[in-house]
């Protein structure tokens, strides 16, 4: 809305045709039994990372999204990280699509919102930290 | 199309299928209700020392004379509900001052809705006590249940004796308890609706191509129908739909003032004022198209809330003397709509009006055009019942109904001052309006806000997502009224004067590069500017910094420097403005239990819906209420003052402590931007960090002062422990 200036920039929600159909992983991993905090730490980074290329003229590959991941992590190995990566396409928080490109789909934020929920409930603010 | 006049001009389904538009405009001596036929009453019985008057299917009971005036009451039988109404009977004149009222029992049995509504009318009209008033409610009531069989004629006896003109059905006020509990709860349901604006878009949009749909628009149809909302209860405005022909100002009035009491005429003289008797029955006026000239009219310019109404005068014959006389009439304040091509407007009655632009950009015409290329498949969706396309649009014009009218509490009206240029005398205008969109937004969404008595008064806490709506989507209308400035010129100043601070001048290239629009875009903004005294070309500073060849320099006009509404927004402290909110429900309605929300429904265009709009929830915490907030070096320098702040008593760098994130923080991740995804990301490594370390680990990619602005503002909302 032109009132409000800048806005949220929506998922781009894209065509089914141009979906690649997400492989099952060579190694899968239990991601739904994942600590929170480990998840919350992958997911947030993906955030970071999905940001970070925007405006980039080259493709967004997953081997440059491993990269990148890699190198905000401190240098996590990428090996570690692809596994990661195509673990969470096939669980479908991240699509690639047909000319090279990766987006995060609404999944990501539910899920970073449920882990915050899943906290707080395990470690409720304690009293004296209350204003 | 009459089917569609009839359709737009009443809300409510009126209980006689005869009514016709074209019968409705009948001077108050046509209506049987409000006629005392002197004929008939000495064999009739008596109430209050007074002989009850019989209409057909009815009677009118006497009530008192204050000040000069009788007030009766009159009650009359319907197909399945009776209709009562308050007269005043001045000398040999008697008129009506409100709508019927309509109920599914007579005044024989208590209503409690009816009977407080007419208790109200007759208090704020007559200024008899309230007490009173209900006394003789229950008084009549007691005496038509006594002699409900002698208090009617019938019909045929009227046509007998032709005592009685034929009368024509002014549609009723509709009652809420009409409707059927299980129809109500539906309604109710649409107006607890946390994302309304998100319904009625689609109900303005959800329509059949040849009845008129809008698409877009959202700044401009929502306003406009707060306006009409404010009608309905109570709070009248002059909107003025603005822009060149051809492009949906009409429509747009159209389908809006669709869902309200509108009267459409085609003029708005003296003697059509005067003569439209069903002014008493309708909240919006509907000027279809005025002129230039037509905006200098009085009678246009006279109809704002603050000139309390238009008086008209018009000759008329005098049938004893034979003379010529001039006859006043009072036309009620009423809520106007008209459209307009007029590029410049009366400057006095555009003060007092709201001046709604239409969207005009490319962007619209595409998606009015993609809609239009629609219209068959529509059409094939309508025929087939595959989709019902009025079904919100109805929905909503019943859900008005159940609007109630409020004394509407503003708890936060002191921080409003803020907001406002002292230096311009149109801001006491202009604040008003503010003012009256933060009531409307109130009453639209009443299901939804802190509700109370106050001495017998209904009254409704206004919430700060009033004032935001208020601000959101009536702001550009404001400036718009405000400045005369378009929205392009809106979205540029600024820009040029933030580029003015940190380059202390701006050029045409400096600005088309911050805009990444074209350089004649750019020259022809800083032309406009300039031409109004807001910039000016300074040889000296262009001398200063060594700028060659012919481009032109501008500095500020520091006399006429421009305070934009909008960017207000930024400056507003929206937590305090909750914790008023709040505080003043707690200390003045101390039982209710009302909790004051922390999101609301903002709009952003989508391509991937149908009407294109989607409405965001968003909180009160996020960045969306700081958007507005100057950005650039000088911000950054205030912004590190405000950290010393988060420097000196919490984390100064000598006590320098642990930061993580706040494990209750409620953060919406959508609407991070970079530095704080970098942020959080670094919080939720393995790695503790504390102010200094994170400074040092993030000073390649940001500047100690983003880095703590950002943090100041994250600690601010609870994000960080």
């Amino acid at each position: 809305m032109a009132g409000i200036g800048k806005q949220v920039k929506l998922h781009k929600f894209v065509s089914r045709e141009e979906l690649i159909p997400p492989e099952k992983p060579a190694h899968p991993i239990d991601w739904e039994n994942t600590s929170p905090q480990l998840k919350r730490f992958i997911l947030l980074h993906l955030l970071r990372a999905v940001d970070e290329y925007q405006g980039h003229p080259r493709k967004f590959t997953p081997h440059r999204l491993v990269d990148m991941l890699s190198q905000n992590m401190g240098g996590v190995l990428k090996a570690q990280l692809q596994i990661y990566v195509d673990n969470l396409i096939y669980h479908g928080l991240i699509q690639q699509t047909k000319p090279q490109k990766l987006t995060l789909t609404e999944k990501v934020y539910t899920e970073l919102q449920d882990i915050d929920k899943k906290l707080r409930e395990k470690d409720p603010p304690k009293k004296e930290d209350q204003p | 199309m009459p089917e569609e006049k009839v359709k737009g001009v009443f809300s409510g389904a009126p209980l006689n299928n005869n009514y016709q538009l074209e019968d409705k405009n009948l001077s108050d001596a046509n209506s049987a209700m409000a006629w005392l036929p002197e004929k008939i009453t000495q064999e009739k019985p008596v109430f209050k020392d007074k002989p009850v008057i019989l209409i057909p299917e009815g009677c009118t009971l006497f009530f008192k004379k204050h000040e000069g005036v009788e007030y009766w009451i009159s009650e009359k039988r319907g197909f399945n509900s009776y209709m009562v109404q308050w007269i005043e009977k001045k000398g040999p004149q008697t008129s009506k001052f409100h709508r019927k009222l309509s109920s599914r029992n007579g005044l024989d049995v208590e209503n409690k809705k009816r009977d407080q509504s007419l208790v109200k009318y007759l208090h704020n009209r007559s200024g008899i006590e309230k007490e009173e008033i209900a006394n003789y409610l229950e008084e009549a009531g007691v005496f038509i249940g006594e002699n409900r069989a002698e208090l009617t004629i019938s019909p045929i006896d009227v046509e007998d004796t032709h005592l009685f003109p034929v009368e024509k059905e002014d549609p009723p006020e509709e009652m809420p308890r009409e409707i059927s509990e299980k129809k109500r709860t539906q309604l109710i349901k649409i107006l607890e609706k946390p994302d309304i604006l998100s319904f009625i878009d689609q109900a303005l949009y959800e329509r059949t191509p040849d009845k008129g749909f809008i698409i877009g628009e959202v700044e401009s149809k929502h306003i406009l129908n707060f306006n009409c909302i404010g009608a309905r209860l109570g709070l009248s405005t002059i909107n003025t739909l603005k822009g060149g022909s051809s492009i949906g100002k009409t429509n747009t009035a159209n389908v809006v003032t669709g869902l309200h009491r509108t009267k459409k005429v085609g003029s708005l003289s003296d003697t059509a004022l005067k003569y439209a008797s069903d002014l008493d029955q309708i909240d919006i006026l509907y000027i279809q198209e005025t002129l230039e000239e037509e905006f200098k009219n009085k009678e246009t310019r006279l109809m704002s809330d603050d000139d309390g109404g238009f008086v008209a005068e018009t000759t008329v014959k005098n049938p004893d003397t034979g003379l010529f006389e001039v006859q006043k009439t009072t036309i009620p304040v009423k809520t106007l709509v008209t459209t307009t091509t007029a590029i410049e407007l009366d400057p006095e009655f555009a003060t007092r009006n709201f001046i709604i632009p239409v969207d005009d950009s490319e962007e619209q015409t595409k998606r009015i055009l993609e809609e239009n290329f629609r219209s068959t498949e529509k059409k094939l969706q309508e025929i087939r019942g595959e989709i019902d396309f009025n079904q919100k649009y109805e929905l909503l014009k019943e859900a008005y109904t159940l609007l109630e009218p409020y004394v509407v509490l503003i708890p936060y009206e002191k921080e409003l001052l803020e907001i406002f240029p002292t230096n311009n005398p149109r801001a006491r205008r202009d604040s008003k309006k503010l003012m009256q969109l933060i009531k409307e937004s109130a009453l639209l969404f009443q299901y939804q806000r802190c509700r109370g008595e106050l001495n017998g008064e209904p009254v409704l806490v206004a919430s700060w997502a009033d004032l935001a709506h208020a601000i959101l989507l009536g702001g550009p209308i404001l400036e718009a009224t405000l400045t005369g400035f378009d929205k392009r010129l809106l979205e540029a100043l600024p820009i040029i004067y933030e580029l003015i601070e940190e380059d202390d001048y701006v050029t045409t290239k400096s600005l088309q590069m911050r805009l990444k629009k074209s350089s004649k875009y750019a020259w022809q903004i800083l032309n406009f500017f300039e031409d109004n005294g807001y910039i000016y070309h300074d040889s000296d500073t262009k001398r200063e910094y060594g700028i060659k060849g012919k481009a032109k320099v501008y500095i500020k006009d520091g006399a006429r420097e421009y305070k934009s509404l909008l960017l207000s927004i930024g400056n507003i402290e929206w937590l305090d403005i909750k914790k008023k909110e709040e505080e003043f429900i707690k200390q003045q309605i101390p039982n209710s239990t009302h909790q004051v929300g922390s999101h609301l429904h903002i709009p952003v265009y989508d391509t991937t819906v149908p009407n294109k709009v989607v409405y965001h929830p968003t909180s009160i915490h996020s960045r969306e209420f700081k958007i507005y907030k100057k950005k650039g070096s000088k911000a950054f320098k205030k912004a590190k003052d405000d950290s010393e702040n988060l420097k000196s008593e919490k984390r100064n760098d000598e006590n320098d402590q642990p930061l993580k994130q706040a494990e209750d923080a409620d953060i919406n991740y959508k609407n991070l931007n970079l530095m704080e995804k970098t942020i959080l990301t670094a919080l939720t490594g393995i790695r503790k960090y504390t102010l200094s370390s994170l400074l040092e680990e993030l000073k390649e990619s940001f500047t100690e002062d983003e880095i703590r602005l950002t943090l100041g503002d994250m600690e601010e909302r609870g994000w960080l422990a």
